[in-house]
């Protein structure tokens, strides 16, 4: 039952960009369209389950004075990992998304939940919140993606819902954009969580 | 003192395990990573400074030996044929530039024993100004350029109209050219007979 | 301090008679001239543009309050329909109605109201929402309709319907130089709505000092900016750079100077300080209007970046007086 409420608090009320407001730089970059943020997401699970996993199964081996030096190791390598599988499989995702997987190395999210709550929990647990705050990532990005693609190009996930005659409304892919929705939304989900 | 070792200890074994994943991982990837940098990266550009071709040019792209004692290397050359008959060659040379490494896909037309055309493979410039060398108006300057001239940049006397703003990456591209049309001066027949 | 004519006395005090309604009144009293000049040049469109604005606004103002829970009677102050009308008065006659929609909605959405409403936002509202349309749609917005008057010079037939400004960008200030400055001030130009008539403007920005709506400061400080740094640059080189006088009569120069930079909220509240703002305003208009891309937005972009920096020019005041020495300047971080 644990398992489950370590997992499903990632989806909701722990959601990381909208209300932790943590890993806010992919947030913001990616998200111009709803599949750039959704791959996004993706990489971030995938290092975030596995470094949670791996630091919380040495949480005992590794010496307090350099724990910080060692989650950077383990994160590090698995996002290099990330960076050379996107660059194989999927390689136009790696085109577009390229220079912001490396800084998914010092993405807070992924050093925060080690630091608060691999080194500190069992595997199966910290491997429940990894998923849970991952895939909550992931569906905050995928959101923030499909509405600013929705407007800002008329098409969600590149196929064109609009009519042909919708003029995109392209201030929400550019940057002040994000900044506004972003807002917009943390606004509406602590008007949601005030009552 | 038993702080200290174990600190060591442990950090160098998560370094050697990260390590040894890691470049395990690397040989696995190598490949595909080659085949998808070719097929998004060098194909397009390939395409765009070739003639029209009909075979693979993955599959037939061959490794030729140039040059004598220090100098030897080997390139890369991408034939492009048509039917069966060897239309042009591409090849790719670096030159260093602005921000970095500028490669150039340079392409050669055999029958018209010029320049078929220049593409920017990769470059890590200022975006606006260096990468403005990738448009048409510079890049085309090099098309149908004979053999048997060094090109340089007016500014430097010779009659390439630089990019206003980006006169090192123009002038990286000259060379990497110039490197190039040295290389099929040199070597061309020899290049066609291994494609052969 | 004399100068100012102000004597506080002890209470009780009689009211001024002055309030938010007052103010917002006269100012679209006195955009009144700027917008007849636009609907005599543009003909019926821009009758419907304006309409299309103000009505929008007020919808939009009246949602917003009801969803933020303030009282509805905020409403009647004007000042929702006046940020629709200025901003209309800055876009083509013939621009769509949803254009004019979402534009006003920005302005008042995200501009004003999530800001906190009147007097609580840190950047003009007008320019935000012109700025949005300009990032979305800046062929629609930068698209103007020719004059329906032809005293708009015969070298302009040959060329498409673009401002004064984008004529002097493009094909130098040669070409630029060859308009008529006096019909440029009479609002004979490509442009928006009401932002091309520069009489109407000046007589709308005269009333407004007079009636003591906005001081004198920022327009003149505008005004002086534009004629030291345009001046400058004209003086180095008058073949390169365009006289003061073409900056000043020339796309939407002097409507930001009598109505958007002057705005209450978003300009500083002492004398030096809205001096120095309009000083510094024209100085960027100068500088983005020569050196920048977004030629045509150049008095509003150094607005907004202004606007910025109000907080700062606020702290620029008289000393404290009276204070013992050692706490004045505690006295001046409070």
């Amino acid at each position: 039952m644990r398992f489950y409420q370590e997992f499903i608090k990632g989806l909701w009320k722990e959601i990381p960009p909208f209300k932790l407001v943590l890993g806010l730089c992919p947030t913001l970059a990616v998200t111009a369209a709803a599949a750039n943020g959704f791959f996004m997401g993706m990489a971030t699970t995938f290092v975030l389950v596995c470094s949670n996993v791996l630091i919380s199964m040495l949480r005992k081996v590794i010496p307090s004075k350099v724990r910080i030096a060692a989650y950077i190791l383990v994160i590090a390598s698995f996002v290099v990992i990330v960076e050379m599988m996107m660059k194989a499989y999927v390689f136009p995702f790696y085109q577009i998304l390229g220079i912001f997987i490396p800084l998914i190395v010092v993405n807070c999210i992924i050093l925060g939940r080690a630091e608060a709550f691999a080194a500190k929990n069992g595997v199966l647990y910290s491997f429940a919140d990894g998923l849970g705050i991952g895939i909550g990532f992931t569906i905050a990005l995928t959101f923030l993606g499909a509405l600013r693609e929705l407007f800002g190009v008329g098409s969600i996930w590149g196929f064109a819902v609009m009519p042909a005659s919708y003029m995109p409304f392209e201030f929400m892919i550019k940057a002040p954009g994000a900044f506004v929705c972003l807002g917009v939304i943390l606004g509406l989900m602590s008007l949601v969580g005030k009552k | 003192m038993r702080d200290i070792i174990k600190m060591i200890v442990v950090l160098s074994i998560i370094s050697a395990t990260t390590g040894a994943a890691l470049s395990y991982i690397n040989n696995i990837t190598a490949k595909p990573i080659a085949a998808a940098e070719f097929q998004y990266l060098k194909e397009p550009a390939l395409k765009s400074i070739l003639p029209a071709y009909d075979n693979s040019l993955v599959e037939d792209k061959i490794e030729v030996a140039i040059g004598e004692g220090d100098s030897a290397k080997t390139i890369t050359v991408y034939p492009a044929k048509k039917d069966g008959k060897l239309l042009a060659i591409a090849l790719e040379t670096f030159a260093s530039s602005y921000g970095g490494d500028l490669g150039a896909m340079v392409g050669y037309d055999i029958e018209k024993k010029r320049l078929s055309g220049v593409s920017i493979t990769t470059m890590s410039d200022t975006p606006g100004l260096g990468t403005r060398t990738k448009e048409p108006k510079f890049i085309d300057q090099f098309k149908n350029v004979p053999l048997d001239v060094t090109l340089a940049l007016k500014a430097d006397g010779g009659g390439i109209d630089a990019v206003t703003g980006a006169s090192i990456s123009s002038r990286a591209v000259c060379k990497a050219v110039n490197d190039a049309i040295g290389i099929i001066r040199d070597n061309g027949d020899k290049i066609i007979s291994e494609v052969k | 301090m004399k100068s100012s004519g102000l004597i506080v006395d002890v209470g009780p005090h009689i009211h001024g008679g002055n309030s938010i309604a007052r103010t917002m009144h006269n100012q679209i009293i006195a955009l009144i001239p700027a917008a007849a000049v636009g609907v005599y040049m543009f003909g019926a469109g821009a009758v419907r543009a304006i309409a299309v604005a103000v009505a929008a606004a007020v919808v939009f103002e009246y949602l917003m309050l009801r969803a933020l829970k303030k009282p509805a009677s905020a409403l009647a102050d004007g000042s929702a329909a006046l940020t629709g009308l200025l901003l209309v008065l800055m876009l083509p006659a013939d621009v769509p109605w949803w254009v004019i929609v979402v534009g006003v909605g920005s302005s008042i959405v995200i501009g004003k109201m999530l800001f906190g409403g009147l007097g609580a936002y840190p950047f003009n509202p007008v320019i935000v929402g012109w700025v949005i349309l300009l990032l979305s749609w800046p062929g629609l917005i930068n698209k103007w309709p020719r004059p329906n008057h032809t005293l708009w010079g015969g070298i302009a037939e040959s060329l498409p319907a673009q401002t004064t400004i984008e004529i002097m960008k493009r094909y130098g200030v040669q070409m630029s130089g060859q308009f008529s400055l006096l019909d440029s001030f009479l609002g004979f130009q490509p442009g928006g709505i009401g932002s091309v008539a520069g009489l109407a403007l000046v007589i709308g920005g005269v009333f407004l000092i007079a009636r003591n709506i906005i001081s004198w400061q920022v327009p003149a400080g505008f005004i002086a900016g534009i004629f030291i740094f345009g001046g400058i640059y004209h003086a180095v080189d008058p073949t390169m750079y365009a006289s003061p006088l073409f900056h000043l009569v020339s796309g939407t120069t002097l409507f930001c100077i009598f109505f958007l930079a002057p705005e209450h909220t978003t300009s500083p509240n002492t004398k030096w300080g809205k001096l120095l703002f309009g000083l510094c305003c024209a100085a960027l208009t100068i500088v983005i209007r020569t050196h920048g891309t977004h030629a045509n937005g150049s008095a509003r972009f150094a607005i907004l970046l202004m606007n910025l920096l109000v907080p700062f020019f606020d702290r620029i005041r008289p000393p404290i007086l009276g204070l013992p020495k050692k706490s004045k300047e505690a006295a001046a971080d409070a």
